[in-house]
C-alpha cells in the first residue's frame, strides 16, 4: 500500500472527517515566519498533510444554554485527538524514511493560519470571513491538525476551493465585540482585519472560563450544518441528465418496488436493469428535460402493471427544451400536458402515450385522492384556475375532468399546490402559494378563498400536522429558486377563526443582517425546488426531505449555482414548547430535480430517497 | 424610566463590576488584559474623578459591606476574595484556587447582604482540579461566606453564574448567565424562584451578568448579548427595559444606590454610566 493510502488510512480509523496533501511552498514564500518552530530541520517540508476531527455541532447549536464545561472539555479533545492523529501520522512518515514535523497546538503567533493554509492548498475548503477553516461538508466545525514532510506525497494540484461566503455576513454580524473589522479575507494565513484583542475580551471578560469564546460566529455561520445519524448511502445509476422526476412503482407486477424518472424505469430492488419507456434523451444541463415536471406511477386499469403519468413540456423550437416563454403552441396547449404512458403489461412492445390533461400552468403539481373517491387526482393550477383532474375510471387513458376550485385567477404560471385538511371537518382543502380554498363538499365550485402568502415561489406543499398540536399545518419552501423552508403553523382563535404563523426552517434570506432574535442554525442552501414527507427516523412523525435543484435554471440563472448539490433530511422534534427540525446531510453532491420520493423501496423498513437531476439519478439508500 | 445623569470613563481597560457606597463612590473591577480595581470620588467640581486604581489581577465581582470594606473576586495567581479599605489599603483575603468548600474556580460575582454574610459565585475550573484525591470540574456554584470567609454553604448546577447580589432580608440574587435565567434564593440557600429565559424580546436574557436589588426590592439585570438593562419586581415581572447597543457595548455590571441611581458597567465602552429614575432622587 502507498504512503498517502496509509495515511488515509490512519486518519479514517481514528476518526477524522478529512484528510488531504498540498504543496505548501506558497506559504513558505509568503509568510517564511510561520514555519519558525521547524527551522531547525535541515530542509524545508514543502509538503502539508492536513486533517480535520468533527466538532460536536449540536453542542454548537445550542450555545448559549450549552454546558459551558461540556464544551471547553470537548474543544480540548478534539484538538488532542487531531494532535494524535497526526502523531500517528508524522511517526509512519518517520518509519517510512521521511522527515516529519507535527504542528504545535496552539499554534504560536506567527503561525496562526498555517492549520487553515494547508487544508486550503489541499483543496479542502477556503478561509472564511469568520477568518476560520470553513468546508463544505462540515462548515467551521473541525478541529485541524497538520504534519509537514518532505515524503513524496501526491499533493492536490486542481482549483483551490473558491471562497463561497458570497455576500453573506453572519459571522461578521453577530460578533459581539465587532472584532471583524474588514469584510475581505482573502489569503489563509494571518487574521488581517480581525482584531484578536477585541476577541479576547470575550475569553476574558464576557465568559472567565477556560475556553471562554463565545462561539456565535461559528454558531452563525449557515456552511456544514448537517448533523450526521441515519447514514445513507449513495447508488448513482444515471450520470447522465435525462430528467427531474423520480416516482415509484411496481411497473413489471413481480411485487418489487421499481422507479422510473419519466423515460425510464429501473427494475427493483437493484435497480440496475433499465428498460425504455419512451424514447430517452441525453439533455443539455443548460436547458430542461422533456420531464422537468414530476412524474407519478398508477396501475389506472388495475392490471396489475404501473403505468406512469408524465407532465411534458412542450419542446420548442429545434426540439430543445431551451425555456421559451409561455406563448400556446400550435394546438392551442401552454405550458405542459398530462400524459400517461401505459404499460404494455408484458404483452405490446411499447409503452402507449396517451394525452389526458391540457394547459397544465403549474409547477411542482402534487398527486392524491383530494375528493376521496379511491382514486389519485392531478393537483395544479390550469392558466385560470387552481383545481384539480380527475380520471374517469371507465375510461381513464381519455381526457381527464378539470374541477376548478378557484376563480379565474389569470395566471401566467403557478408554482406549487397541495392537498389536506385544513380546517378538520374530514374534507380536503387545496392550497397554493398565495392561500388557501375550502371545500364546501359536495360538487360546488368555487370554493371560498383564504388568502394567506404561504410561499413566494413554492414547490410541493404539504399539509400535516407539524408540532402535535392536533391542528394540521402547512409546510413548503420560501422561493425554489431563491432560498427559505417555511412552515405555518395553524392557530385558531376563540371563535375558532384560523390563523397562521409563519416560522422560518431554513432562513428566507440567509444573508439578512444577523441578530440574537433571527440567529438561525440552518444551512443555507438554495433552489429548494422540490421536498417530500415520510417517517425516516421510524418515530412516527414524518419528517422532510429537502434538496437542491441543482442548477435549476442553468449555470447563471439562481443564487449559488456552484454550491455542492446537498440533500438534507430534516428530524421533526416536538417539544412540550414547540417543534424543532435538526438537518441530516443526505448526501452533499447529487442535490434534487423537481420531486423527491421517500418510499420503502427494498421492504427493510427503511424509508430510501430517490431523486434524478441536472447530475444523474440517485437513490440514497 | 431612567435618565442619564453622568458617565466616567474608567483608567481599566474593560469595567466588568461596579459597587456604590453611601456616598456615591464607585468602585470598579476589571477583569480583561491587566484587570484592576479602581476607585472613582466626587472631585471638587463634583464630577468624578479616579481616586486610585490597584493592579490586583483580574478583579470578576466587587461588594461593598456596612461595615465600609470592599470585597473583591480575584483571579491571578490564585483565585480568592480580597478585602480593601475604602482608601485602597488592603486588609486580607482568603481562599485559593480549587473546588473544596471555601476555595475557588474562577471566582465571578460577589455580594453582601443585611448581615453582612458574602456570597460569591463560581465559574469553572476547567480543566479538573485535584479534589479529596479525585479529579473534579470544579465551579458553577454560590457559596456563603461570613465575612472572615469563613463557609456556611453551597449551592451548585448553574452554568456559569457571574452576577450575585442581596438584599437587607438576606434574599440572595444570582444571574446563571449561560442558563439565560435569574434565579433568587432565601438565606437559607433554598430556591425561592427563578426567571428568564435566552432571547431577545423584553424579559428574556442573553447572557446575563450584572445584578442589583435596590431597597425597595427591584432587581436589575444587565442583560450583556442584548446591550441593554432590565428591570424586575422582586416577583420577576419585567417593570422596564432601558439601553441598546447605541448606548451600551457589553454591559456587564450594574449596582444601585440608596437613591436607586443605577450605575452600570459600560464594559466595552469603558466607562460607568449612572441613570436617576424618576421620582426617585428626591427620595
Ligand atoms: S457566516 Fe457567512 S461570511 Fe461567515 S464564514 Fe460562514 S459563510 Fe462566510
Amino acid at each position: 500500500m502507498t504512503l498517502d493510502k496509509k495515511i488515509i488510512g490512519i486518519a479514517e480509523e481514528m476518526g477524522a472527517c478529512h484528510c488531504g496533501f498540498a504543496d505548501i511552498s506558497p506559504i513558505y514564500s509568503k509568510w517564511p515566519d510561520s514555519f519558525d518552530e521547524c527551522s531547525h530541520l535541515p530542509a524545508a517540508l514543502t509538503t502539508g498533510i492536513s486533517i480535520g476531527v468533527l466538532e460536536d455541532v449540536d453542542m454548537l447549536m445550542n450555545l448559549p444554554h450549552t454546558d459551558n464545561d461540556y464544551r471547553t472539555k470537548h474543544y480540548a479533545e478534539k484538538i488532542d485527538l487531531a494532535l494524535k492523529i497526526c502523531g500517528n501520522i508524522a511517526a509512519l512518515v518517520n518509519e517510512s524514511g521521511f522527515t516529519a514535523h507535527l504542528l504545535s497546538h496552539p499554534p504560536i503567533k506567527k503561525a496562526t493560519g498555517l492549520y487553515k493554509g494547508i487544508a486550503v492548498l489541499a483543496g479542502l475548503g477556503w478561509v472564511g470571513k469568520n477568518r476560520l477553516f470553513v468546508s463544505p461538508a462540515n462548515g467551521c466545525h473541525v478541529a485541524l491538525g497538520a504534519v509537514l514532510t518532505d515524503a513524496p506525497l501526491p499533493v492536490f494540484n486542481g482549483r483551490q476551493m473558491e471562497n463561497r461566503c458570497g455576500n453573506c455576513t453572519r459571522c461578521m454580524d453577530i460578533c459581539p465585540v465587532h472584532a471583524y473589522q474588514t469584510e475581505f479575507f482573502g489569503e489563509a494565513n494571518g487574521l488581517d482585519g480581525f482584531r484578536t484583542d477585541l476577541c479576547s475580551v470575550v475569553r476574558g471578560v464576557i465568559n472567565p472560563t477556560g475556553w471562554g469564546v463565545c462561539g456565535l460566529c461559528v454558531k452563525a455561520c449557515p456552511i456544514g450544518k448537517g448533523r450526521g445519524g441515519t447514514p445513507f448511502v449513495k447508488q448513482q445509476i444515471e450520470n447522465d441528465f435525462v430528467s427531474e422526476c423520480a416516482a415509484a412503482g411496481d411497473f413489471n407486477n413481480d411485487g418489487v418496488t421499481d422507479i422510473t424518472v419519466g423515460p425510464y424505469w429501473y427494475e427493483g430492488p437493484d435497480f440496475i436493469v433499465r428498460h425504455e419507456i419512451f424514447a430517452a434523451e441525453k439533455f443539455d444541463r443548460h436547458t430542461y428535460s422533456k420531464t422537468t415536471q414530476p412524474c407519478f406511477a398508477h396501475d389506472f386499469n388495475g392490471d396489475g402493471f404501473a403505468d406512469v403519468f408524465c407532465i411534458e413540456r412542450n419542446p420548442g423550437p429545434g426540439g430543445t427544451y431551451v425555456f421559451q416563454g409561455w406563448e400556446k403552441d400550435a394546438d392551442g396547449c401552454s405550458g405542459w400536458r398530462g400524459v400517461i404512458y401505459k404499460n404494455p403489461a408484458q404483452k405490446e412492445s411499447k409503452w402507449i402515450r396517451h394525452v389526458v390533461l391540457d394547459n397544465i400552468a403549474n409547477e411542482a403539481p402534487v398527486w392524491g385522492d383530494i375528493n376521496k373517491d379511491g382514486r389519485p387526482e392531478l393537483i395544479y393550477s390550469s392558466p385560470e384556475h387552481y383545481g384539480y383532474a380527475a380520471y374517469d375510471p371507465a375510461n381513464p387513458y381519455g381526457a381527464w375532468t378539470f374541477f376548478p376550485v378557484s376563480e379565474n385567477m389569470h395566471f401566467y404560471l403557478a408554482s406549487g399546490a397541495g392537498y389536506g385538511d385544513i380546517t378538520g371537518n374530514g374534507t380536503n382543502d387545496l392550497i397554493g402559494p398565495s392561500g388557501w380554498w375550502e371545500n364546501p363538499g359536495g360538487e360546488k365550485y368555487p370554493w371560498n378563498f383564504h388568502p394567506q402568502k404561504f410561499s413566494e415561489n413554492a414547490a410541493q406543499m404539504y399539509v400535516f400536522d407539524i408540532d402535535g398540536d392536533g391542528l394540521n399545518d402547512i409546510l413548503t419552501v420560501w422561493h425554489c429558486h431563491g432560498y427559505g423552508l417555511v412552515w405555518h403553523k395553524q392557530t385558531r382563535d376563540k371563535d375558532g377563526k384560523i390563523n397562521w404563523q409563519k416560522h422560518e426552517i431554513f432562513p428566507a434570506d440567509p444573508f439578512e443582517k444577523t441578530t440574537a432574535e433571527n440567529l438561525s442554525s440552518m444551512p443555507r442552501v438554495s433552489q429548494l425546488h422540490s421536498l417530500e414527507i415520510a417517517d425516516i427516523n421510524g418515530d412516527g412523525i414524518n419528517d422532510i426531505i429537502v434538496g437542491k435543484r441543482f442548477w435549476a435554471h442553468g449555470e447563471f440563472g439562481d443564487p449559488e449555482p456552484e454550491v455542492p448539490a446537498e440533500i438534507y433530511w430534516l428530524e421533526i422534534i416536538r417539544e412540550r414548547d414547540g417543534v424543532r427540525f435538526i438537518p441530516h446531510l443526505v448526501d452533499g453532491d447529487s442535490g434534487a430535480g423537481t420531486q423527491i420520493t421517500a418510499v420503502d423501496l427494498n421492504n427493510d423498513g427503511k424509508i430510501n430517497i430517490f431523486t434524478s437531476n441536472k447530475k444523474g439519478v440517485f437513490i440514497h439508500r | 424610566m431612567l435618565r442619564l445623569t453622568g458617565s466616567v470613563n474608567t483608567t481599566l481597560a474593560h469595567p466588568k463590576c461596579v459597587a456604590v457606597d453611601s456616598d456615591g463612590n464607585i468602585f470598579a473591577g476589571c477583569a480583561g488584559y491587566n484587570g484592576g480595581l479602581e476607585k472613582f470620588t466626587h472631585g471638587s467640581n463634583r464630577a468624578y474623578e479616579s481616586e486610585w486604581c490597584h493592579a490586583i489581577g483580574k478583579v470578576m465581582g466587587v461588594a461593598l459591606t456596612d461595615a465600609g470594606h470592599v470585597f473583591c473576586t480575584v483571579k491571578s495567581d490564585r483565585h480568592e476574595v480580597r478585602v480593601y479599605k475604602k482608601c485602597g489599603g488592603f486588609l486580607y483575603s482568603w481562599g485559593s484556587t480549587g473546588a473544596a468548600e471555601g476555595q475557588f474556580s474562577t471566582p465571578t460575582g460577589i455580594a453582601s447582604d443585611g448581615k453582612g454574610y458574602i456570597y460569591v459565585a463560581e465559574g469553572s475550573s476547567w480543566p479538573a482540579v485535584q479534589h479529596n484525591d479525585t479529579w473534579v470540574v470544579g465551579g458553577n456554584r454560590l457559596q456563603k461566606f461570613d465575612s472572615d470567609g469563613f463557609f456556611i454553604w453551597q449551592v451548585s448546577g448553574f452554568n456559569v453564574p457571574i452576577g450575585v447580589a442581596a438584599d437587607k432580608k438576606c434574599r440572595v440574587y444570582l444571574s446563571d448567565t449561560y442558563n439565560c435565567c435569574v434565579r433568587i434564593f432565601n438565606e437559607n440557600g433554598e430556591l425561592i424562584k427563578s426567571f428568564g429565559e435566552y432571547g431577545s424580546s423584553p424579559g428574556k436574557f442573553n447572557c446575563p451578568q450584572g445584578i442589583a436589588v435596590d431597597r425597595r426590592g427591584n432587581i436589575y439585570v444587565a442583560d450583556v448579548l442584548n446591550n441593554r438593562v432590565q428591570k424586575f419586581n422582586g416577583d420577576g415581572l419585567l417593570l422596564d427595559v432601558f439601553g441598546n447597543e447605541k448606548e451600551f457595548w457589553l454591559p456587564c455590571g450594574i449596582a444601585v444606590d440608596e437613591s436607586n441611581r443605577v450605575f452600570v458597567a459600560d464594559t466595552m465602552n469603558q466607562r460607568i454610566k449612572i441613570y436617576e429614575q424618576a421620582g426617585d432622587a428626591a427620595q
